[in-house]
């Protein structure tokens, strides 16, 4: 592809006759060095060989040794657009800043944006590579749309399905402590992978082999960095191969060392540990069961396999395995996701990887692509109001002999020029300002992601290149032919004018402008607004206050163990500022697991249905502030440890599940009995709806059952804010009743604040971008009033003489302007409020949409815009009219 | 044209197509310059070079028959001409002149 460029360039380039000869002693020297060195390298010199011909005049098409004539034309140009700019300082660096500003912002988007669509293109054959995701269907209705389905999924069809290659399964476990050499390390997180892991994926193993390291239960792979911080010293990382760890109570051998998961990797991980010590752990039901989901799958279809292909199979496949929600409780529904999108798809449940939500990368680059038009916009504007100025220039070079194309080649020059004199400081300001940048981003960008990235497919720099220049030919073919238009004859005559449409492309851009910037602005506001919404809101559930320390997973589940929970419970409570202390296997804010096989006994013949559910130890509804509608709430003697079939058990639902389950009202359920996977449960309290979730998921049904067990966290509510000493006490209660586990506890509020984070940081750069449009589209529109009015002079000196005053003026002279203003509103506002539509669906629950905001927002707009036309349209108006007239 | 005198690169460019007497063509060239003479140079510099040689009266070229390699092309073979021949020898008795008057003193 690139050799055939490069040898047409050649053909247009080199005089015919050495044509054949060059070309093929290139060719020559390729296979060389392919033979030599390889294909890469090859390429590389191949390229750099036939760069080097285009030095030569004398192998040139044409007579060999007359030199260019354009060349110094071309030079002529760039002398003659310097001189202009710095002769009009102003109009100069109001485009200057104007683009510099523009193409900063949008390069730094662009960073983002090739960081973000680049994930996990480093695993070779990644457009191969899919991850098997499942929807759940109840009543037919969409219950669950998620990552996890049940373990036998992969291994199926792999048997089943000829097209693909190869599979891998896996399962998360997010925080563990394992033992080392007498000391207890925290894992963020690992992946129990199964043998084919390392082989499927490209993560690189730096000390083991790849075919054995998982095989066996109880064998680990470190992280290099996990393995680092482990031995905390400089020794090397590759000693601890071979001995074990501890986790589980187990011995694990250490049968690898892999390097890092890459940043731009959606799968990361501490630990890698074989898939055969969770068959192990659980059993074997986490290598045979159809109906426990907790597992991942990720698949690669051999080549030239389509998607398209295997879509029905999949249908299929869920028909034959799962009997219309026989199986599992749920129909099932299988899919492939590509493995490229993964990152950019939040819409999954129960996600484990690093996502981010995509439609708002591609928004962000739709709009540093809008920022880029504005000053794009105020470039063009600028250049056609100052046309006049220019008119002679073009005159005189008319009459010595130029055509219209080479005056259009002229501006086209100079449009290029400068714009890659902003680009070149933009470059140097985006290296400045990328520490702040990356703060604002919490990401580690720089200017090589531009540099190594591919977008759409095709390596990024000639993208931006590509797009950039043509963009420019585009913007000043404008500009140019209206320049070119003025003819010889009426310049040197002095009778010149500009043509009437003109002006109305300049309002049609002007009124583009403000929409964007109305637009921009409108979306800042309502986003700021959500933001604030989300983290103000009454969730029904006091999230405030509130520490939550791990649970003790290393304490054995023996008979003493309640005991202990108690006691840790209640000596916590008697602490000072302590006001409450409970238990819960979830935390606000985090998942809950799901009850599939759920079946309201007053209606037997009703189908499956689901509900979240949560463990929840003693006290848990009042540390929460849960309101009880009806009913009681749990008591100690709900609680049985010895779990049989026999027995009936009580539980909570909350509000929305009532009607779910097929209650008429809250009083009606209470007393209900449900069958949850064969075995029995009465309501025996009815709370309100509460936000167990952030305020992107809706409320579901849920069932809060009286739970207790070792990896329970623990919640604790303080009277106020925590101090050292507090902390310092709750950590020696714990060391002392769980010994030999590891204290760490957080803040709730801290919690959501970090789920918030993609809104908080939206809102940042929402706010940065609209700040920067705004200043952008002022800057135009004192560059362009001051042009329209130095046009107006002897206009305004008249219209004095004869006694109209300062305000009368400033009305007749604004009055386009607002004019503009108010058409771009009537537009603009309309269509924001759409986009803000789309995006606020993303969110179970919005802030209201205030009228005063909007309102705001377009107030503001209008009263920043109008300061630099108001001051530049007095000056003017309030100008002696002597002045104005005197040189004639 | 500017004159007929031989630059150092054209002289070695001039004796090594002498040398391949009709194989010699831009690949060949580079190679048997890059072995002989010890110094790397680009396949560009290479036709630079034999075209100037060419305008000034010192090589003549004809393109040989297609060859399989090369994709096919045909190379462009050089031959030192008759003036080229006299250039060479000019610049070989110029120099051996030059030579002979340096008295023995001087290297010492």
């Amino acid at each position: 592809m690139l050799r055939k460029l490069v040898d047409w360039v050649l053909l247009n380039y080199c005089n015919g006759r050495l044509y054949e000869a060059i070309s093929g002693d290139l060719e020559e020297l390729y296979d060389l060095d392919v033979q030599k060195h390889g294909y890469r390298k090859a390429n590389r010199s191949y390229l750099v060989n036939s760069i080097s011909f285009l030095r030569y005049h004398r192998l040139r098409k044409g007579k060999t040794t007359k030199t260019n004539n354009n060349m110094s034309l071309i030079k002529n140009y760039v002398k003659v657009s310097w001189r202009d700019l710095l002769r009009h300082k102003t109009y100069t660096s109001i485009n200057l800043i104007g683009l510099v500003s523009a193409m900063t912002v949008s390069l730094m988007i662009l960073q983002y944006v090739v960081y973000e669509t680049g994930f996990d293109q480093f695993h070779g054959d990644y457009d191969r590579i899919f991850r098997v995701v499942n929807d759940r269907y109840q009543k037919g209705e969409l219950i669950q749309h998620g990552t996890i389905t049940y373990p036998t999924v992969g291994p199926t069809m792999a048997k089943d399905f000829p097209e693909i290659e190869a599979y891998t399964r896996m399962t998360f476990n997010s925080r563990n402590y394992i033992g080392f050499e007498d000391d207890l390390h925290l894992t963020e997180q690992f992946i129990f992978a199964d043998e084919h892991f390392l082989n499927f994926f490209s993560f690189k193993l730096l000390h083991g082999d790849p075919n054995t390291a998982l095989d066996a239960p109880f064998e680990a792979v470190l992280s290099e960095s996990f393995a680092r911080r482990i031995l905390e010293s400089d020794r090397d990382v590759q000693e601890m191969v071979g001995k074990n760890i501890e986790i589980y109570s187990t011995p694990t051998k250490i049968t690898g060392i892999v390097a890092d998961a890459p940043d731009q990797s959606h799968l990361q991980y501490d630990m890698l540990l074989s898939y055969k010590t969770f068959v192990d752990l659980s059993d074997g039901g986490a290598d045979t069961s159809w109906d426990w989901s907790d597992f991942y799958h990720y698949v690669k279809l051999k080549e030239q396999t389509s998607l398209e292909g295997l879509t029905p199979k999949l249908e299929e496949f869920g028909v034959k395995y799962f009997k219309d929600g026989e199986v599992s409780g749920s129909v099932e529904k299988f899919h492939l996701q590509p493995l490229a999108e993964t990152h950019l798809d939040i819409s999954m449940q129960y996600e484990f990887g690093r996502v981010v939500n995509g439609k708002i990368v591609w928004t962000l680059l739709i709009i540093s692509g809008f920022i880029l038009l504005i000053a794009w916009i105020n470039f063009i504007n600028l250049t056609t109001s100052r046309a006049l100025q220019r008119a002679k220039e073009v005159g005189v070079r008319k009459s010595i002999g130029a055509n219209r194309s080479h005056v259009v080649f002229q501006f086209v020059v100079e449009t290029l020029m400068v714009n890659a004199l902003a680009l070149a400081v933009s470059l140097a300001a985006v290296w400045l300002l990328q520490p702040f940048f990356n703060q604002l981003t919490g990401l580690q960008l720089d200017l090589v992601v531009l540099w190594v990235s591919r977008l759409f497919g095709i390596p990024f720099p000639v993208l931006f290149l590509i797009v950039f220049i043509f963009s420019l030919i585009v913007i000043s073919l404008y500009p140019a032919t209206l320049l070119a238009g003025f003819r010889a004859k009426d310049v040197i005559n002095g009778k010149y004018k500009m043509k009437g449409r003109v002006a109305w492309l300049r309002k049609g851009l002007v009124i583009f402008q403000f929409i964007t910037a109305i637009a921009l602005i409108n979306g800042a506001v309502a986003i700021s607004d959500q933001v604030d919404y989300m983290l103000t809101k009454d969730l029904g559930l006091d999230i405030d206050n509130t520490l939550v320390v791990y649970g003790p997973a290393q304490t054995d589940w023996d008979s003493t163990f309640f005991s202990k929970v108690d006691r840790f419970q209640n000596e916590v409570k008697n602490l000072a500022a302590v006001n409450e202390v409970s238990t819960s296997n979830r935390i606000a804010g985090s998942r809950m697991g799901k009850l599939f096989q759920v079946r309201n006994n007053a209606k037997p013949d009703a189908e499956n249905l689901s509900l979240n559910w949560m463990g929840i130890g003693y006290n848990f509804e009042q540390l929460y502030g849960l309101e009880l509608l009806e009913g009681r709430t749990l008591e100690p003697t709900d609680y049985n440890y010895n779990f049989g079939r026999d027995r009936i058990y009580n539980l909570l639902i909350n509000r929305a599940a009532v009607e779910y389950l097929g209650f008429n009202s809250v009083s009606e359920a209470i007393g209900g009995v449900l069958t949850i996977y064969r075995r029995q449960w009465r309501i025996v309290g009815v709370v309100e709806d509460f936000h167990q979730m952030t305020l992107h998921d809706k409320i579901d049904p849920m069932a809060l059952l009286p739970f207790r067990d070792t990896a329970d966290n623990y919640s604790i509510k303080l009277e106020g804010g925590a101090n050292d000493l507090l902390l310092a006490n709750i950590e020696r209660l714990y060391n002392t009743i769980f010994p030999g586990n590891y204290f760490d506890y957080f803040f709730l509020t801290d919690t959501y604040r970090r789920y918030y984070q993609p809104e908080i940081r939206l809102s940042a750069i929402s706010k940065a971008f609209t700040i920067l449009s705004i200043i952008m589209v002022i800057l135009g529109l004192y560059g362009l009033t001051t042009m329209t009015l130095e046009k107006k002079v002897k206009e305004i000196g008249i219209r004095k003489v004869l006694g109209a005053r300062v305000t009368q003026l400033l009305l007749y002279l604004t009055k386009d302007f607002a004019l503009l203003m108010l058409i771009a509103m009537i537009l603009g506002v309309p269509l924001s409020l759409y986009f803000i539509g789309l995006w606020k669906a993303d969110f179970a629950y919005s802030s209201p949409l205030g009228v005063g905001s909007v309102a705001m927002a377009c107030l503001l707009i209008l009263v920043f815009t109008s300061i630099p036309i108001l001051l530049q349209t007095r000056r003017v108006a309030s100008n002696n009219p002597v002045q104005a007239l005197r040189d004639e | 044209m500017k004159g007929t005198n031989l630059g150092e690169l054209e002289e070695i460019v001039l004796l090594i197509v002498a040398n391949l007497y009709d194989m010699a063509y831009g690949v060949a060239i580079k190679l048997e310059i890059e072995e002989k003479c010890g110094r790397k140079i680009t396949i560009s510099t290479v036709h630079n070079v034999l075209q100037r040689l060419q305008e000034k009266g010192f090589l003549e070229s004809r393109y040989s028959d297609p060859t399989k390699e090369r994709g096919g092309k045909r190379k462009l073979l050089f031959r030192v001409t008759k003036s080229g021949q006299e250039a060479l020898s000019h610049s070989r008795s110029m120099r051996e002149s030059l030579w002979q008057g340096i008295s023995e003193l001087a290297f010492k």
